[in-house]
């Protein structure tokens, strides 16, 4: 197999690898499009939260 | 509950980036200088000693040896500071606890700027193993390893002890940089000690290749890109004082850049001599990072949209909102620049340097420049000393980008049109190189300093860098003064209920096994691509296996795949193993191939020639004066490369496919293909063993050409920006070292024939002084006009220069081996790949006389 990709049909290579990364983008879109709303909003603003309690 | 942040550290790291980033500004600014005028190489210290000093150039500081010190200082020294600075300020605040331990940090801190201290010392001393921004010796590199074990250790464990069970994308951005750039300088920097202060690279020819632009690239995505992208979730929002415009976008953002990014260095190599399929998936995946670079970089300025009407004002919002824009255009060229089409005009130009300054000065040195403003007032406690040297700052730096990047790009493409350009009958080319250069540079014929120097391409290039400069030494004060003005002290925070994190326990990692049998699933896929025939199916019907586990245990658990991620994005260990898993595979699938097949007793048709003693000891010294930043050894399967660099048969006709074979540099241990040409190429530059004495070979120029043109390089070409190299006469050769660097190379794989160290030694002596006769009618050491006929021949044949000229004299020697098993896999150069896939077979070998 390893010589079929490599010298053979390497252009499958490429579509495999692409696959692959194709589906790895999609799968994060699907991750991130379903993030509840809070779980969001709380992400979002935590670089905001140090500052809110400063003590000094 | 009370919580102290550590700002010492943060403070320490933010001043060292500073100092570090004039240092390596101003050695940009003197190597900038040396291809305008190469006076700037030691020759201008006779004006400035009256005469003291008398020499055509200084060793120290010839640009073979300063751009190395300009590029790791401005990497690893400036953009290293400024992201430790901006990474140990915001984990605390990201995870709500101080810094694991202050004895880590000071370890990481002082290790470090020890570090950056030796190389600063051993670049310069021609200590270097030649492999862009890994050049560093390998007892730096080991202390390298050992810091950067220091500060994930620090970082991990602060992590672990974090109050806030979410982790920001910030922090995912960090785990991938401390991961990936872990991974990626192990493995380029394998290589075998030969002293304390050398050693050869366990990769060799096209192997070093691919694993160095592996490394080379992602140095570019992991250590200037993903901390910095960090640093941006966390800073913009605070500098906008919203928080970032999607934070959807900013989880797509990082899967996507951290997986695509990994493929990518294939693109640095294009048109080579390697395999076709390698350059094929780099330009594919480089395409492919469009879309998410694109996606941060309007995430970035769509954050800072609230703070537009801050944009005349706030002088951080003014570098932010540069900064990413930069970004952004930096990474619309990188892909531009990966097609292979573009490549052929870009690569090896100019147009490559303007393209990495608009990422370093613009996207790197703006985001430092901004979050320095930023965080300045807080760690001193007190307000930006002056807003309008900032603003200043920003005007006078902006305008230096853009004289740096526009005379660098209009340099590149007029050079690499001029390269390509036929003459008026359409028979060869227009343009010798060194009229192209002139072109860049217009110093006429190089001897003098002409007016019309200082109206070039490559003179505007350094006053662009000079503007840069004056813009950060504006900054070193601000930030001084806004020091001075006020206390240096911790911030402590008073926070709420803490919330558990890292619920999972190792052996649920990943929340059920559902997860570990769809790694499982993985795994066996992308093993079967490497196991021999039978064994791949076992592998495909093993992943099959786990698939219909993975889908059993599913149904029964009863839980969405949200659940899974969500359980990811507060257990930041399995996170890190996936983040380890994504960049890995990219590596797997490229490098793996290389490794196992790209071997010579695979190489069908050009197999280099072993070198001799000597001239191993003059490839030595080549890598040592960094010559390799200017001279490829490439010639590309593109008919101007041919046109301009390959050699003609016995009949005087050129040879076609005399481009550079991947089997032509299967032992250079590392790789000499270069990526930047100041100067001529020089993989056809030797030539056949001589009639009267085979221990000397001349190629396309005698010895005496290339001794004289060491000296002097103006002396044969007239025009040319090249150093003198007038000490390469006087200094001894170290013969003694020849038979242990062998030794280390027979123990790489090469196959040297079995000699004795007696018999090597008196094999270079030999060689060394068949060369040096060769001189004697003609050469002149630089100040000693009086040494001359036998006595200056034995004083050469000592001399490095004669090693060097027996390396020259060397390159593009080959042999041609058939293979005879049909059966056994083969390497195919680009030539002979791109004729089975239009159906034809490549044309017959023509062997070189003499080679």
């Amino acid at each position: 197999m390893f010589k079929r990709i490599i010298f053979d049909n390497w252009g499958e290579t490429i579509f495999l690898s692409f696959g692959v990364t194709l589906t790895i983008f999609t799968v994060a879109t699907i991750f991130a499009l379903r993030m509840k709303k809070e779980k969001r909003d709380h992400l979002a603003h935590l670089p905001l939260a140090d500052d809110t309690t400063d003590a000094q | 509950m009370t919580i102290t942040y550590d700002n010492k550290y943060p403070r320490y790291f933010l001043i060292a980036s500073i100092v570090w980033g004039l240092v390596a500004m101003l050695v940009g600014i003197i190597a900038a200088s040396q291809l305008s005028w190469w006076q700037a190489n030691g020759k201008f210290l006779e004006a400035l000693t009256f005469g003291l000093f008398k020499s055509d150039g200084l060793q120290y500081i010839t640009f073979g040896r300063l751009r190395p010190l300009h590029t790791n200082a401005a990497i690893f020294a400036f953009v290293g500071n400024m992201m430790f600075a901006g990474m140990y300020y915001s984990t605390q605040r990201l995870c709500k606890c101080r810094t694991a331990s202050d004895k880590l940090s000071a370890i990481h801190f002082w290790g470090w700027q020890g570090i950056i201290v030796s190389a600063a010392i051993t670049l310069p001393l021609g200590l270097t193993q030649s492999k862009e921004y890994a050049e560093l010796i390998w007892p730096i590199d080991i202390a390298v390893a050992l810091i950067w074990v220091v500060f994930a250790v620090n970082f991990f464990w602060t992590l672990a002890r974090r109050n806030e069970p979410s982790l920001y994308v910030a922090i995912w951005f960090y785990i991938a940089t401390i991961i990936t750039v872990a991974m990626l300088y192990i493995v380029n920097n394998l290589q075998l000690p030969t002293s304390w202060t050398h050693s050869y690279s366990v990769f060799g020819g096209l192997q070093d290749a691919l694993v160095q632009w592996w490394y080379g690239h992602n140095a570019v995505a992991f250590f200037l890109t993903t901390p910095i992208l960090g640093i941006m979730y966390y800073f913009l929002p605070k500098a906008a004082d919203r928080p970032v415009y999607s934070y959807r976008l900013s989880v797509i953002h990082f899967w996507s850049l951290v997986f695509i990014y990994i493929w990518a260095g294939p693109h640095h190599l294009l048109n080579t001599a390697l395999p076709r399929w390698l350059q094929m998936l780099g330009m594919l995946f480089s395409l492919m990072l469009w879309a998410p670079s694109w996606g941060g970089m309007l995430n970035g300025l769509l954050t800072l949209r609230s703070g537009w009407s801050k944009l005349l004002t706030d002088p951080v919002i003014k570098f932010f909102a540069v900064g990413v824009t930069f970004y952004g255009m930096a990474t619309f060229e990188g892909p531009l620049l990966a097609i292979r089409a573009v490549n052929q005009l870009s690569h090896y130009t100019d147009w490559t340097i303007g393209h990495v300054h608009s990422g370093t000065l613009g996207w790197n040195g703006f985001m430092a420049a901004g979050m320095f403003y930023w965080m300045a007032p807080k760690l001193w406690k007190t307000k930006l000393w002056s807003q309008s040297l900032a603003n200043m700052h920003f005007w006078v730096g902006t305008v230096g980008i853009l004289l740096y990047v526009g005379s660098m790009w209009t340099a590149g493409i007029m050079q690499g049109l001029m390269l390509s350009e036929l003459n008026a009958e359409g028979t060869g080319l227009k343009y010798k190189f060194v009229e192209t250069l002139q072109f860049l540079n217009g110093d006429g014929d190089g001897n003098h300093v002409t007016l019309k120097s200082f109206f070039s391409l490559y003179a505007f290039r350094t006053y662009g860098g000079i503007l840069y400069i004056a813009g950060f030494i504006m900054l070193a004060v601000n930030i001084w003064k806004t020091a001075q003005s006020g206390q240096a002290s911790d911030d402590t925070v008073e926070i709420g209920n803490v919330a558990a994190a890292d619920t999972l326990k190792p052996r649920k990692w990943f929340g059920s096994s559902v997860l570990v049998y769809t790694f499982a699933v993985i795994f066996f896929t992308i093993l079967a691509f490497f196991l021999p025939a039978h064994a791949d199916k076992v592998a495909i019907l093993l992943a099959i296996f786990f698939g219909a586990k993975c889908v059993l245990e599913w149904k029964k658990e009863g839980k969405n795949w949200q659940h899974y991620y969500d359980q990811l994005l507060e257990n930041y260990l399995p996170f890190t193993f996936l983040v380890f898993i994504a960049v890995a595979i990219g590596g797997v699938v490229q490098i793996f191939p290389s490794l196992a097949v790209n071997k010579d007793k695979n190489v069908e048709g050009r197999l280099q020639e072993l070198y001799t003693p000597l001239e191993l000891a003059g490839r030595d010294i080549y890598i040592a004066e960094g010559c390799y930043n200017c001279h490829s050894q490439m010639i590309r399967t593109l008919k101007p490369d041919v046109l301009r660099y390959a050699r003609n048969d016995e009949e005087g006709k050129l040879i076609a496919d005399d481009y550079s074979h991947l089997g032509e540099s299967i032992y250079d241990h590392p790789f000499q293909w270069g990526s930047k040409r100041t100067g001529p190429d020089l993989a056809r530059e030797g030539g056949p063993a001589s009639q009267d004495n085979p221990l000397v070979r001349i190629g396309k120029r005698d010895n005496l050409w290339h001794y004289n043109h060491f000296m002097n390089p103006r002396n044969t070409s007239p025009g040319s920006n090249m150093p003198a190299y007038p000490w390469l006469a006087k200094q001894k050769l170290d013969f003694k070292e020849i038979p242990g660097r062998i030794k280390a190379q027979v123990r790489l794989g090469v196959p040297w024939p079995a000699m004795d160290k007696h018999e090597i030694e008196q094999h270079a002596r030999e060689q060394a002084l068949a060369i040096a006769k060769t001189l004697e009618q003609g050469a002149i050491v630089p100040g000693d006009d009086e040494l001359t006929g036998p006595a200056m021949t034995r004083h050469l044949a000592e001399s490095k220069v004669v090693a060097l000229i027996a390396y020259l004299q060397k390159l593009g020697a080959h042999t041609i081996q058939e293979l005879d098993d049909a059966d056994e896999p083969k390497l195919l150069d680009p030539d002979s790949q791109r004729a089975v896939s239009i159906g034809r077979k490549p044309g017959p070998q023509v062997k070189l006389s003499g080679n």
